[in-house]
């Protein structure tokens, strides 16, 4: 399923967009790329990319393959590889991601834990550091 | 062997010129049948049991989408491919599937370009084309989630196909059909005082459909199926993947 609009080329292959004129309530779990414009109150889970665009509104714990934060978002967030947090975002909760960016002018209030991406690091200095003894 | 089922309406004189029309082509084309010419004695329901003993593999609506919409729902899963030569209004249905006039379905029908399309199952129906309402207090349940319309929103449904031109596409051959809502139209005063950006929106949400229930908050509402009868929530839908044959055009709607 392909999308036609400038905005959602963005993310090529979407599969699902909640956009302005809607909430979510529930467990929303999808397989493919997800753009959220609207609200979404519980839980919201992907294999794909999320996109949460300035206008979403999100409460829910959120987990994904990818994502990219530029709304509101209270909850907690996992995700598998990176984390791109816009300079419009305003996020509350812990976030545990793979790799993360945060643009200036972000607010974000919780924990972070990087979990693959720093013991790969780690492993790689190790295996630096043997290598040069 | 084809069957030729025309719906009663067609009997009337306003048709009998385009009826006599379509029968010279069709045996111009060698692909005259046999005729139904559905009245109040005729059951439809017969015709079809008739044909499936038979084994008649090709039936042909002559008529519009309600004609098509009876027939469909009479052949979803049986092993016949159904065309459809558009007579009246209104032909939703054909203009999608490429046929745009009566004239052309005949050279369609002729070439049975056959595409198994995707039907969805609705209280004990089918429908082929659309589910639609704009009834801000109607729920789409999807059992772990629940969408509802925010008052920005005009109107919401379930497409197989993407009969509006929206910004959005459908494949009736997937498997797999889209809820979609569409915001309401922006006036020309508010767009002056809206902000834009080059990264704005449609606002149409999409959400895939294999299974859901359509209800309503308060009480049970009428909602429009194919655009040409109503059923009252709540509405079972569940989408049966490429259980209708059809013949189509080249000019249709999806790929």
């Amino acid at each position: 399923m392909l999308f036609q609009s400038e905005h959602q080329k963005s993310a090529e292959g979407v599969d699902t967009i909640i956009g302005p004129t809607v909430s979510v309530e529930g467990n929303f779990k999808g397989e493919g790329n997800i753009i959220v414009e609207g609200e979404v109150k519980g839980s919201l889970k992907t294999k794909g990319y999320l996109k949460a665009t300035e206008s979403s509104n999100i409460m829910a714990n959120i987990t994904a393959g990818s994502a990219e934060i530029a709304g509101q978002l209270v909850g907690n967030v996992k995700i598998k590889d990176n984390l791109d947090i816009k300079e419009s975002a305003v996020v509350q909760g812990d976030i545990e991601t793979g790799m993360i960016t945060v643009a200036y002018g972000a607010v974000v209030n919780g924990n972070l834990k990087m979990k693959g991406g720093a013991q790969e690091k780690t492993g790689e200095a190790v295996a630096e550091e043997g290598g040069k003894n | 062997m084809y069957y030729y089922i025309y719906d009663i309406f067609t009997g009337s004189k306003k048709y009998q010129h385009q009826i006599l029309k379509i029968e010279g082509l069709l045996a111009e084309f060698g692909i005259a049948g046999k005729n139904f010419k559905l009245n109040v004695l005729k059951n439809l329901e017969d015709i079809i049991g008739e044909a499936l003993v038979s084994e008649i593999q090709n039936i042909i609506a002559v008529g519009n989408d309600q004609t098509v919409s009876k027939i469909a729902n009479l052949i979803v899963g049986k092993n016949i491919v159904m065309g459809i030569i558009p007579v009246g209004e209104p032909n939703i249905l054909a203009n999608a599937l490429g046929i745009k006039s009566a004239e052309e379905a005949i050279s369609i029908v002729s070439a049975r370009n056959v595409l198994k399309l995707d039907v969805a199952k609705i209280n004990g129906g089918y429908f082929i084309l659309s589910v639609e309402s704009k009834d801000r207090n109607v729920i789409f349940d999807f059992k772990d989630y629940n969408i509802n319309a925010l008052p920005s929103n005009e109107v919401m449904g379930v497409y197989n196909i993407n009969i509006n031109n929206d910004k959005f596409q459908s494949d009736p051959c997937d498997g797999i059909m889209e809820a979609v809502f569409k915001p309401k139209k922006i006036g020309w005063f508010e767009k002056l005082f809206k902000k834009s950006s080059p990264e704005e929106s449609s606002g149409v949400s999409v959400f895939p459909v294999k299974k859901m229930t359509i209800r309503h908050k308060k009480k049970p509402i009428n909602i429009t199926i194919d655009r040409q009868r109503v059923l009252k929530t709540p509405l079972e839908i569940e989408v049966l993947p490429k259980k209708l044959k059809m013949i189509v055009g080249k000019k249709r709607v999806f790929e």
